[in-house]
């Protein structure tokens, strides 16, 4: 076999910085200002498409070549066959230019990479999710799987709290859609200021999360968004019961290896590339605030 | 044995069957380099410039050629691993021992670098024992010394006109048995038993490190880092010189019809080393960075895999525009802690 056709399904073995090719198969716009989209990429050989195994919280290092590469969570679930979704925002020169890509243009990826959402804590438990703004990516990926990998009944009530400045914002709008249709979860979507035409909730996520009062007995909670909005929704969990390793979250830092070498991604002695990103609001209380 | 009049023909054999690297003269400096005649190799030298680090992990590397085309972008290709047998000569103890910290980093754990391994794996390490250390040299205070043979495969030590010559390793051992050495008389070890003491004897009294693991992380938010970096220009030297320190960046580089992923050495002590796309940045100063160099060395790497990420070789010391040692570091560190103590068993009382 030459070096080209190398399988990084399993990284530990093979070149971990060796990317697979990835068809742009579909971009699709989540929010009104269009900084924001969904980018379906599709195996470009059958082998990877069977070799790329994930769970819902992993990332990968997604490349356009010529730019560079950056890291990102994975917003398609498992359960969803065919493609992995990356939403992504338009922030730097990776992802500039990966927002200029069309269907039918060639991405790396490396991956998956990183720990994943605590299923196996979470099965026989109450499920609270609570996401703010773009960050809600692979938030998307654990509320799917949970809901579709056949083990609905494993997980006990599913509440979801979905937080954004304005309805414009809210992403994935298809699928909440879907979830609100649906008997066995509930969603709660809230926007910072009402605005005409918006019938459902108003107000800051943990004013939200405090009305809606989810249950903190048998129940695992994680929450992704801005870190102004976790700082003030961790007392809000507080009082209503739930302890700091009831509670997850996921880390963003810069990155560059995505396998613990290149030295940057560290909060004190672990790192989030390697150790995460997924942490326990109790890990977190053990590490420095570095992040 | 090996004697020093021998030495041109011995590494002329050498270069038949591997590639040399070893100290030469380039640009006016001292460097670690291919060797194209032996007459090029230094080898009672203080200690280079720039470590030997770059032997196994380059400062610049293509990793990965891609087309720029893209129809051709299926078409990734894995950079050729060098997996040529080299002799890398004349390194000093410390620099052996740095060894064991990037084969810590690169060859063990749950990912492994491909292009790392392959020239560690086919490479020996002849290490000449340090006759002179250097003012700035602190190799003692890690429990080691000028000759420590931790990391070596060879080990030569200087016995006036010739190298006793020891094998440290099954491969080191296994090379010297190919070679035509003659037994040293008791004249000779007598001789590199005296440099051996003659060296020790310049060794300053320092303070074990050992031990300021414990004491680091109670000091994350103390000022001594405001305090240490006050005068640091950021200028990333300490890192490029230093022979552990690892951290790198990838960037893509394109070229007239192709590209090439790049991996490059970087430093934490920079900006944009952290920087979010978004302008965030979870180490927004000078100090937050020099706690960050400081405790990776002396914290997270005893913590995370039992080595310390310093080998107390000085070059950072040496080469610091504005004369910021690490040993005062470590000396304000433990006068931290201690002070941080002393005020809390007060509070106690």
């Amino acid at each position: 076999m030459s070096d080209t056709h190398v399988c990084t399904c399993n990284p530990s073995t093979q070149n971990p910085y060796l990317p697979i090719s990835m068809v742009l198969q579909r971009v699709t716009d989540e929010v009104d200002d269009r900084t924001i989209k969904s980018f379906d990429l599709a195996f470009a050989r059958e082998e990877d498409a069977r070799c790329f195994k994930y769970t819902p919280g992993q990332f990968c290092e997604v490349s356009v070549f010529g730019e560079g590469e950056a890291p990102f969570g994975i917003a398609s679930s498992p359960t969803e066959q065919g493609f992995v979704r990356f939403t992504v925002k338009k922030a730097g020169v990776v992802t500039t230019k990966l927002h200029n890509c069309k269907p039918g243009d060639v991405i790396g990826l490396r991956g998956p990479l990183g720990n994943s959402f605590p299923l196996d804590l979470m099965r026989g438990k109450d499920i609270v999710v609570i996401g703010g703004g773009f960050a809600f990516t692979t938030l998307r990926s654990l509320i799917i799987y949970l809901l579709e990998s056949g083990e609905r009944d494993r997980f006990g009530k599913i509440t979801v709290i979905y937080g954004a400045r304005d309805p414009g914002l809210l992403m994935y709008k298809e699928d909440l859609a879907a979830w609100e249709q649906r008997g066995d979860i509930e969603v709660c979507q809230t926007i910072d200021r009402g605005v005409p035409g918006w019938s459902r909730r108003v107000g800051f996520v943990p004013n939200v999360t405090e009305e809606v009062a989810p249950n903190a007995a048998n129940a695992v909670a994680v929450i992704c968004g801005p870190p102004i909005m976790i700082k003030f929704t961790l007392p809000v969990m507080t009082k209503l019961g739930f302890g700091k390793e009831q509670i997850y979250t996921s880390l963003e830092n810069r990155m560059k290896c995505g396998i613990g070498k290149c030295g940057r991604c560290n909060v004190g002695h672990k790192y989030v590339c390697l150790d995460g990103p997924v942490f326990s609001m109790a890990e977190l209380d053990q590490l420095p605030s570095e992040y | 044995m090996l004697s020093k009049k021998a030495l041109t023909s011995t590494l002329y054999d050498l270069m038949d069957l591997y590639r040399v690297i070893a100290p030469c003269q380039r640009d006016g400096e001292l460097r670690f380099d291919r060797v194209s005649s032996p007459r090029e190799i230094v080898l009672d030298y203080g200690n280079t410039a720039k470590s030997p680090k770059g032997v196994f992990f380059p400062q610049n590397e293509a990793m990965i050629k891609f087309g720029r085309q893209v129809d051709q972008f299926n078409q990734i290709k894995q950079v050729p691993l060098d997996r040529t047998p080299t002799v890398l000569l004349g390194v000093r103890p410390c620099d052996a021992r740095s060894f064991l910290l990037l084969d810590a980093v690169f060859a063990q754990g749950r990912y492994l670098d491909p292009y790392y391994q392959a020239r560690r794996q086919n490479t020996l390490i002849v290490t000449m024992a340090c006759a002179s250390p250097r003012q700035t040299c602190f190799c003692h205070a890690f429990g080691s010394g000028p000759y420590d043979r931790e990391g070596s495969d060879i080990f030569l030590r200087d016995a006036g006109d010739a190298y006793l010559v020891e094998g440290v390793s099954q491969k080191g051992r296994d090379l010297i048995y190919q070679g035509y050495l003659g037994r040293a008389s008791q004249a000779y070890l007598d001789k590199a038993v005296e440099i051996e003491a003659q060296a020790n004897a310049r060794l300053a009294d320092i303070e074990p490190v050992a031990g300021i693991e414990k004491l680091l992380p109670g000091l994350f938010d103390s000022p001594i880092w405001q305090e240490i970096s006050e005068k640091c220009i950021a200028c990333g030297t300490c890192t490029y010189a230093c022979p552990t320190c690892h951290c790198f960046n990838i960037e893509d580089r394109v070229l007239a019809n192709s590209g090439e992923r790049v991996r490059a050495w970087d430093s934490c002590m920079y900006q944009f080393f952290t920087q979010h796309a978004s302008g965030h940045n979870p180490r927004p100063d000078q100090a937050a960075r020099w706690r960050q160099r400081t405790m990776h060395k002396f914290e997270y790497l005893p913590r995370n895999v039992g080595l310390f990420g310093c080998v107390g070789c000085g070059r950072c010391v040496q080469s610091c525009p504005v004369r910021l040692d690490i040993r005062g570091v470590l000396r304000r560190v433990r006068a931290a802690a201690e002070a941080a103590a002393t005020a809390g068993a007060n509070v106690e009382e």
